[in-house]
């Protein structure tokens, strides 16, 4: 077996990419395939409680790449899913305490017996970005409709681009369509022009995502959550499958009519 | 004037808003976007290529002394060198025979 290495990335902190790897992770576990999905933001981790298995950790991915455990130990089992694993990354530690060729080592040894490697990158550009991105043979940007998050994923596209990661796709986060309706935030096809990069998908900003994580659960287990939906559109993308891209609606449901005409639009929407 | 008043604007559908923030929010992007790019190049590697792309076209054309425009664009995946130099003319030798 030789598995595919994808790096989840965006620049930005806070854009999303612990909660996109995560739901990446379950979506390509829930279509039968084999999947570890390894957390490099080394100080500062999150993978596993959005997960919700950080009391499950006893080695983690420093551990693993310096010896002090076998590669197995550090994989711990999803609750839901068995043959979805976690690496977590170390938290006492620093990002200077590993390097590119040992991530590197460490996943080539996991594309042997796993058929996807999902590598959650940390914020920023320095170390533990260009650690995270060493074993990538994809590279998936996340982004918000935000100028901050815009201008950050253009600086990481042109990173990854150097290190000859081309062709990296598009996640748009936390899209909120009455707003782009309205003319207030920047729609997919502004955002695909400035970037000029493929898009994956977009996910609509959804307050049953925050109340999946609160409960460590990835927000794709909830057949009714629109973000969940969109979530299992992008990871069969990533699994090879042709599906249109749709545009998000805001609902037009009488209820949203009147929450609309009362000024309250709290995003709702149906799914893409 | 007139146009407004055929067209009330509903609350829901304001795409020809001229308040509509987008707009502004995409130039400004634009800008940055396009700034961040060039920066990247490094102002000694843009003096140098600038240096030698001019002695290179002047053996071969008249040109002003400098480029209109130098600079890095990404377009279908790629990044592309654009440039522009106006001709001040073409010497003799160099027409097609």
């Amino acid at each position: 077996m030789k598995g595919k290495t994808i790096v989840i990335t965006s620049g930005k902190g806070g854009v999303g990419k612990t909660t996109t790897t995560a739901n990446i992770g379950a979506g390509l576990a829930l279509r039968g395939h084999k999947v570890v999905v390894i957390d490099t933001d080394i100080g500062l981790r999150n993978l596993d409680v959005v997960m919700g298995l950080e009391n499950r950790i006893v080695y983690d991915l420093v551990d693993a790449i310096e010896g002090r455990c076998k590669l197995h130990q550090a994989m711990i089992r999803d609750k839901q899913l068995p043959e979805l694993f976690l690496i977590a990354a170390a938290q006492t530690r620093d990002k200077n305490c590993i390097n590119p060729e040992q991530l590197t080592d460490l996943c080539r040894r996991l594309e042997e017996e796993f058929d996807y490697i999902i590598v959650d990158c940390p914020a920023g550009i320095e170390q533990g970005f260009r650690n995270a991105i060493g074993p990538a043979q994809e590279a998936i940007v996340v982004t918000t409709p935000e100028v901050s998050a815009i201008r950050d994923a253009d600086r990481v596209i042109g990173l990854l681009e150097a290190s000859e990661l081309y062709r990296p796709k598009l996640i748009i986060n936390r899209v909120r369509p009455g707003m782009v309706k309205r003319g207030d935030m920047l729609d997919k096809d502004d955002i695909v022009e400035l970037l000029a990069v493929d898009i994956l998908g977009m996910v609509p900003a959804d307050d049953r995502l925050i109340t999946a994580t609160n409960q460590g659960i990835p927000v794709i287990h909830d057949k009714r959550a629109p973000s969940g939906m969109a979530f299992s559109r992008i990871t069969a993308r990533i699994d090879g499958e042709d599906i249109p891209l749709m545009d998000l609606e805001p609902k037009t449901g009488l209820m949203n009519k009147v929450r609309l005409l009362m000024g309250r639009d709290r995003s709702e929407y149906t799914h893409a | 004037m007139l146009s407004k008043l055929r067209r009330p604007r509903s609350r829901t559908d304001r795409r020809d808003n001229p308040d509509a923030t987008k707009s502004i929010a995409r130039d400004r992007l634009q800008s940055a976007i396009s700034r961040d790019r060039h920066d990247l190049l490094g102002p000694d590697v843009v003096e140098a290529l600038k240096r030698d792309m001019l002695a290179a076209i002047s053996r071969h054309l008249e040109i002003t002394e400098d480029f209109n425009e130098l600079e890095v664009r990404r377009l279908d995946q790629s990044l592309y060198l654009v440039a522009s130099i106006r001709i001040q003319g073409i010497p003799r030798l160099a027409r097609a025979r």
